[in-house]
């Protein structure tokens, strides 16, 4: 297959994997998924890959082949400790390991949807290939190829905003939720709240956050617990808030209180879009929860980069953590 | 199957104009011809209904001694349609005997358990290959493995309580079983 098909293939699966489990990416591992995705074709001196690599693809074209050892399982499993493991230990992350694995196996498997197949399991003469029957496989270059390329591209697209929020936020959001508008009158914790509704008082419970404990009667106030509480009560204070209680799971934790993302008016044009869950992650003010919700991806993702940056009790409480 | 009916014929129809190169695997002593019994590949069933045809050809086998020939006098293509309807081991229980420590060339390669049961008759079994010959293996059951690991993890996920797994794992498995007429349909045929 044509460079181009492997790169668009290694990143829909990328965002496949991504969506299906729990890994959170940046560009590094797009970038690792790229890079991998062409390496198998080092063994071939037509590909991009071998003319770049000029005599080293053709001496390892004379040794192996093309789609010997290097379209081999064996090769996808040295390839991710050599190249895998090295980035995980480097960036501390294990997205980008994952995302090599992803890559080199996209390629393998691209590979053995087209005529030729591959040797998959080298050194074994065996050719792997999928789906069986040469009437459904690609023929590379050809107009299959065309069709298989625009397939993936379509689902790559799909898969993308997906992958950002993860399956289980897909779920929440296509879920839906309830929209309720209210006056914070009494900040509790730095995570807890009472709205006005109507003229009902209800106590709510920020999804997704947790900062450190001041008013539990059992547990020691946490280190960094009362600038949590100052800033909600400062920013929250006899301010209209929009709550959104989403519909999936809990809409009340054990203690009563409503589970509900709130949203602020910053611009001052009537539109509640600030998310001042967010705010506290991203201050340093709070750590994530760890059940599902419709912004957990996001709500990690900001917490890695407040942690990375040392701010707030990342940096004032060395003991806490995630 | 590819093979003439006439009892003076050749054997097996060939391709005109094209031979094929076939190299042996098992170094040995050659043999006469006369003396080789010579099938084409094929499943078990069909390797054991060509060596009972050669059998017959050669004078050993007595068609009467299966029971679908109901004691009649049979031509080849009766005999060969009383091999298919017989079961294989009635077919074994009349081949042994008649063709124990006898040579076997077979045009290409057996599937597993045709060579099994070929070598548990007593023949010595020798496969001629193509030198170009491929060998494909067809990795769409690997379909059927990944539903059965989304029908386990259904499962899993009602005992970890865990609601999105039950879900992704829901529509892997309706995805699958969706497709699955499809899925057999891709599966490589038995005879490529």
């Amino acid at each position: 297959m044509k460079v181009v098909t492997h790169l668009i293939f290694a990143e829909c699966c990328w965002f496949a994997t991504s969506a299906i489990f729990d890994v959170h990416y940046e560009t590094p591992a797009v970038l690792a998924t790229a890079a991998t995705a062409v390496l198998p074709d080092a063994d071939h001196p037509r590909s991009w890959l071998g003319h770049q690599l000029g005599s080293i693809s053709e001496e390892l074209n004379r040794l192996f082949g093309h789609r010997g050892f290097l379209h081999s399982l064996l090769a996808l499993m040295l390839v991710t400790l050599a190249l895998g493991l090295p980035l995980w230990w480097i960036t501390g992350r294990i997205s980008p390991a994952t995302a090599v694995f992803v890559g080199y196996g996209s390629h393998l498997f691209a590979d053995m949807m087209t005529l030729g197949g591959v040797r998959l399991f080298w050194p074994s003469r065996l050719i792997a290939v999928f789906p069986g029957r040469d009437d459904y496989r690609v023929r590379t270059g050809g107009s299959s190829e065309r069709v298989f390329v625009a397939f993936a591209l379509v689902f790559a697209l799909l898969l993308y905003p997906v992958s950002r929020v993860g399956f289980e936020g897909l779920i929440y959001r296509l879920g839906g939720s309830d929209q309720l508008y209210g006056t914070v009158t009494k900040v509790s914790d730095g995570d807890t709240i009472t709205v006005e509704i109507g003229e009902r008082s209800t106590p709510v419970r920020l999804i997704g956050v947790d900062t450190p404990e001041t008013v539990a009667p059992d547990q020691p106030i946490g280190c960094f617990g009362h600038r949590a509480s100052d800033y909600t009560r400062q920013t929250l204070t006899k301010r209209i808030v929009r709550l959104e209680i989403p519909r999936i799971g809990d809409s009340e934790d054990a203690y009563g209180r409503t589970l509900a993302y709130v949203y602020l008016d910053t611009n001052g044009d009537g539109r509640y879009e600030h998310l001042f869950n967010e705010d506290l992650i991203t201050s340093g003010l709070a750590r994530t929860t760890t059940f599902s919700h419709a912004h957990r991806r996001e709500f990690e993702r900001l917490r890695e980069e407040a942690e990375s940056r040392e701010v707030g009790l990342w940096r004032a409480c060395p003991d806490v953590s995630t | 199957m590819d093979f003439d009916t006439t009892r003076g014929g050749d054997g097996f129809r060939r391709e005109s104009g094209r031979v094929p190169n076939l190299a042996t695997v098992k170094a040995g002593r050659p043999s006469p011809e006369d003396e080789a019994f010579r099938i084409p590949a094929g499943s078990r069933k069909a390797a054991l209904v060509h060596l009972a045809l050669e059998a017959w050809r050669a004078g050993l086998l007595d068609p009467r001694a299966l029971g679908e020939v109901r004691g009649r006098e049979v031509d080849q293509a009766g005999l060969q349609r009383a091999l298919y309807r017989s079961s294989m081991g009635e077919i074994e229980h009349t081949l042994g005997p008649v063709v124990r420590g006898r040579r076997l060339v077979v045009e290409g390669r057996l599937a597993g358990t045709g060579r099994t049961a070929l070598e548990r008759l007593g023949v010595e079994v020798e496969e001629l290959r193509l030198d170009d010959e491929k060998r494909y293996i067809d990795m769409t059951p690997a379909i059927f493995v990944l539903a059965a690991i989304a029908m386990a993890v259904r499962y899993i996920s009602l005992g970890l309580d865990d609601q999105d797994l039950y879900i992704l794992a829901g529509i892997a498995f309706a995805l699958m079983y969706g497709l699955r007429p499809f899925f057999f349909k891709m599966q490589r045929p038995r005879d490529q």
